[in-house]
């Protein structure tokens, strides 16, 4: 079903024009050679612009006939409408589900009967958001409705045929949706290179919303699995419920339950037309190609993707924390332990220390509290910490989170990581463990540098996340610029008992339970 | 020496002349043929007869080392497989040579190298990675970590209570309860697969144990070693010499072979009660006359993904009825499997298995069509070779195929093999390999709306309820 025809908004905003590029060199300003953190390949990326806003990032490297693409759109959890949890999500999924060309036997019957499920579909939407005053009756029999209409739709569907014909020509795709982005990656054999075109552009232009209810379902699987089911994943949603009272990242990624139950077809596409717009996008290739051929390629697959306004974004706030919060997940059988605290936006230059302070803590066992809570009281079996350092829009949490060992007590871990917390005031990091941890940033980063696909990840979500890909390399001049004093204060300011918001999961003796907020 | 292969057009059976504008769908493209040469590790012996293989990339500043040693709880009787087990966690986590594991760990910090060990069912590994400023020393570690490794004694301790954590784990996941009490009742509590560490056979291991698994197992001639990355071969093989090329073992009478255990397994229909969201599956039987070197094995690659991904995954998806449910078809050296795994909410595990065994059962009258196994040959062969994307990659794969018995070229014929394959040779392969015969075990976990009955109404035979085990406790 294509489902232009009920929003001829869309026609209004489109500005058709010519398709021309404009193509920059490798790097305006090309940093000074860092080695072994700026390898020489960095030389080679190019940065090539349609017309229409959507940014490519090129980088041939012929070790391997493969090609690596990622496409990052600026769009995810936070974006969703109100009581729309799970819609970005639920749009990466219908990304999969094909095109007005690819599953389909007769586009235009499909369409029309597309149309319909769209309206009736927001109709009992509508009715399911009313919540327990809904006309239940009206709700079941829009619920047959939509169920018939699929089943009449079926006929003119090819079941999966997009997925089905990528795996033909891929060696690997799949997507993943995060508060902040939705991420679509693919690893081809590099004579297939113009199908990943091909198959991207035309997901990014006409998608179908085709099977939405039956897909719905298989969403809602995903959320038993990683949600539900585990018992780790509800303590998670729990901390992010404590830690936010008002921004959107106090919401699950993967939707809430009765949420998921009130998304419908034309909410998906009015997500789509305000959200994939060329300007909200960037992508990079890397791998075995050549770049003036790829060139000519995203020309003819992207240029036609009609120049529309990038979205605003949400109007976030999130007023001060002042006081501690705490809660109580029971379910399952383990205990873990998770604190958070208010962190720092992208643009605020105490991020990167915070992740200079998160590897201080929780990098490898020479790490504080690795070194405490695990190799010298026994409490934990695991102990990491997030900065949420690189890949977000806006101030996220910094965490830490304990895995328990058997007679361990959440009690006797928080007061250990309180304790380890405390003691950055009077034992500082030194200078030497500082220059250790900047160094594993260097080393670290050539390793990631191997392969295609962490590469053209890597290019995409920066140059999504931080505006300009060089970040990547960038950043290391900023780590040398931090120093221990700064690294100091920013743990005395951050690890505040008003400031923490603590999760404790605990086993449970019958069903699942939760004290102090959602879930 | 690197090999020339065409990977033509798995894809040219449904291609077709692209018409005048931008193509709209992939039948409209008619993708060239791809040229892949077939990179290769080359391979030299050190003076004490330790083979080598070596491939070299200088992209990057990086070198990699690897030791890939025959060991494994496949060598081993049952009652070793804890000990097995703990050894390859404290293999590296307890000091090494001269140095305190605290001295190790600040050692490997400072250079932020990755170095480790490990055992899994009949290969060990000891790996470590450096950029090329750091190799000296981090060669050294590597050496030591081999050779001299010390397994101290509160190290153990820690690696024994971080496995019985593990296990307990098992507890929390569903999923995880399926998987391992499928493996009990396909194969035995005493298999490999199937066995289970308790916390008694946990709480026995010592120092000694694990000493005697080390020295059992780790001597020159069940080693293959690796060097990839930034470095000349000349230089390699020095480093090696001055590092391996004194190791000697007192010759020993026999050297540990495959051990032959008793299968125990308990064929039927299983239902493991638990109050969860989603039921799981798993379902499915041994294939012992399948192996590596089977002359169909190639097709059996592209069975398993056509089968499980093309039909069932899809379907399923598609219904709405899962999130991911498949079949496998796999093998080893020695035989092979093939089993179903899934979830789906309690309302709809029944339609899942029927689903299933559907597409399963309906193979043999519709089966894998040309387009089909063109798509499955593609994504295997192209899973081939994204495995020789880097210079590790091409050392590692090589000394898997060394040490786990097979034979020179053995990619490269498998290759090959894919590209042979055909409808009529896959339709033959399905027959002898996929299905659910009376050996099947057939395992369900959680709460299935209609219970017991619901299992029993799908005519498998009767069903038995598990007694739930407390892994761990």
């Amino acid at each position: 079903m294509r489902m232009d025809s009920l929003a001829p908004i869309v026609a209004l905003l489109c500005v058709w024009t010519a398709i021309a590029t404009v193509s920059s060199p490798a790097l305006s300003e090309p940093p000074a050679p860092l080695s072994p953190d700026y390898p020489p390949l960095f030389d080679q990326v190019e940065e090539f612009r349609l017309d229409n806003g959507m940014l490519f990032l090129l980088l041939p490297r012929h070790d391997v006939p493969m090609v690596s693409g990622t496409i990052v759109v600026k769009v995810g959890n936070v974006d969703n409408p109100p009581g729309a949890t799970g819609l970005a999500h639920m749009f990466e999924h219908m990304a999969f589900k094909g095109t007005d060309r690819i599953g389909t036997r007769d586009a235009a019957a499909e369409k029309a009967i597309g149309d319909t499920i769209a309206v009736v579909g927001s109709e009992l939407a509508g009715l399911l958001r009313g919540g327990a005053d809904a006309d239940t009756t009206r709700i079941a029999v829009l619920h047959d409705e939509v169920a018939s209409l699929e089943e009449r739709a079926a006929e003119f569907v090819v079941p999966m045929e997009f997925p089905r014909v990528y795996d033909g020509y891929t060696y690997d795709f799949n997507a993943y949706t995060s508060q902040d982005f939705t991420v679509y990656l693919a690893t081809l054999p590099a004579n297939n290179l113009e199908v990943w075109m091909l198959m991207e552009s035309e997901r990014l232009q006409h998608p179908v919303f085709r099977e939405f209810y039956a897909e719905l379902e298989v969403v809602k699987e995903e959320r038993r699995k990683r949600a539900d089911d585990n018992p780790e994943g509800m303590a998670g949603e729990l901390l992010k419920s404590l830690a936010f009272s008002e921004h959107p990242y106090r919401f699950p990624t993967i939707g809430y339950m009765d949420d998921l139950e009130t998304l419908d077809p034309q909410q998906s596409y009015v997500f789509w037309r305000d959200y994939y717009v060329p300007g909200n996008m960037v992508a990079a290739l890397v791998g075995d190609f050549d770049t003036a051929e790829a060139k000519l390629m995203i020309e003819d697959y992207f240029g036609d993707i009609p120049l529309r306004p990038s979205p605003r974004g949400p109007k976030t706030s999130e007023p001060e924390q002042t006081a501690g919060r705490s809660g109580t997940h029971r379910q399952g059988t383990e205990r873990r332990l998770l604190m958070a605290f208010p962190g720092f936006s992208p643009e605020d230059p105490r991020r990167l220390a915070a992740d200079l302070l998160s590897s201080a803590l929780t990098r490898d066992k020479t790490s504080r509290l690795v070194r405490r809570l695990d190799l010298a009281e026994g409490v934990a079996r695991r102990v990491y910490s997030s900065a949420a350092g690189g890949y977000q829009r806006y101030a996220g949490l910094f965490t830490i989170t304990v895995d328990l060992m058997e007679d361990a007590t959440n009690e006797q871990a928080e007061q250990l990581v309180w304790e380890e917390l405390n003691k950055l005031q009077t034992e500082p990091v030194t200078p030497d463990k500082l220059d250790e941890i900047r160094a594993s940033y260097r080393k670290g980063f050539v390793f990631q540098l191997q392969t295609n696909n962490e590469l053209s990840k890597m290019l995409a979500t920066k140059q999504a996340s931080k505006g300009d890909w060089r970040w990547i390399y960038r950043r290391f001049n900023d780590y040398d610029r931090i120093t221990v004093d700064e690294i100091t204060t920013l743990a005395g300011n951050l690890f505040r008992p008003e400031r923490a918001s603590i999760v404790y999961l605990e086993p449970a003796a019958e069903a699942a339970t939760t004290e102090g907020g959602r879930p | 020496m690197s090999r020339l292969l065409l990977l033509a057009g798995a894809l040219l059976v449904m291609a077709s002349a692209s018409p005048a504008g931008t193509p709209r769908h992939p039948d409209e493209l008619s993708p060239p043929d791809l040229e892949f040469v077939m990179p290769e590790a080359d391979e030299t012996f050190l003076a004490n007869g330790i083979r080598v293989l070596l491939f070299e990339n200088h992209d990057l500043p990086l070198v990699n080392l690897s030791a890939y040693l025959s060991m494994g709880d496949r060598f081993l009787p049952p009652e070793r497989y804890t000990a097995d087990r703990i050894l390859g966690r404290v293999w590296d986590e307890g000091g090494i040579g001269d140095l305190s594991p605290e001295e190790v760990d600040a050692k490997v910090a400072s250079l932020s190298m990755s170095l480790s060990a490990g055992v899994g069912h009949a290969r060990a590994y000891v790996q470590a990675s450096m950029v090329r400023e750091d190799l000296s020393a981090g060669a050294a570690l590597w050496c030591d970590l081999l050779l001299r490794p010390r397994f101290d004694a509160e190290r153990l301790e820690r690696a024994k209570a971080r496995l019985l954590k593990d296990v307990q784990g098992i507890n929390d996941d569903p999923s995880r309860l399926a998987e391992t009490w499928f493996y009990r009742l396909l194969a035995g509590e005493n298999s490999p697969e199937g066995s289970v560490h308790t916390r008694a056979g946990i709480e026995a291991v010592t120092r000694d144990d694990v000493l005697a698994l080390y020295d059992m197992f780790v001597r020159p001639e069940r080693v293959v070693v690796g060097v990839s990355g930034d470095i000349e071969m000349a230089e390699a093989v020095a480093l090696l010499e001055s590092l391996l090329g004194d190791w000697r073992c007192e010759a020993v009478a026999s050297s540990p072979e495959l051990y032959v255990w008793e299968r125990t397994p308990r064929p039927g229909v299983f239902l493991l009660p638990g109050d969860y969201e989603q039921c799981h599956l798993r379902m499915g039987c041994g294939v012992p006359e399948l192996t590596e070197l089977s002359a169909d094995y190639p097709e059996t690659k592209l069975l398993d993904f056509g089968v499980g991904y093309l039909r069932i995954y899809y379907r399923a998806r598609g219904e709405g009825l899962s999130y991911g449910t498949s079949t496998r078809l796999t093998a080893d050296a020695n035989r092979g499997k093939f089993w179903s795994f899934g979830s789906t909410r309690p309302g709809k595990i029944v339609d899942l298995i029927d689903l299933v065994r559907e597409e399963v059962t309906g193979l043999s009258a519709r089966p894998l069509d040309d387009g089909e196994v063109a798509t499955a040959r593609t994504f295997i062969l192209g899973s081939q070779i994204r495995r020789l994307e880097t210079a590790r990659d091409v050392v590692s794969m090589r000394l898997d195929e060394i040490i786990t018995g097979l034979p020179d070229g053995y990619t490269a014929n498998l290759i090959a093999g894919l590209q042979a394959t055909t409808v009529e040779s896959m339709a033959a392969a399905a027959a002898s390999y996929v299905g659910f015969g009376d050996a099947s075990v057939v395992l369900v976990v959680g709460d299935p709306e209609g219970g017991v009955e619901s299992l029993e109404a799908l005519g498998m035979g009767p069903v038995t309820v598990l007694e739930p085990v407390e892994f761990g406790r």
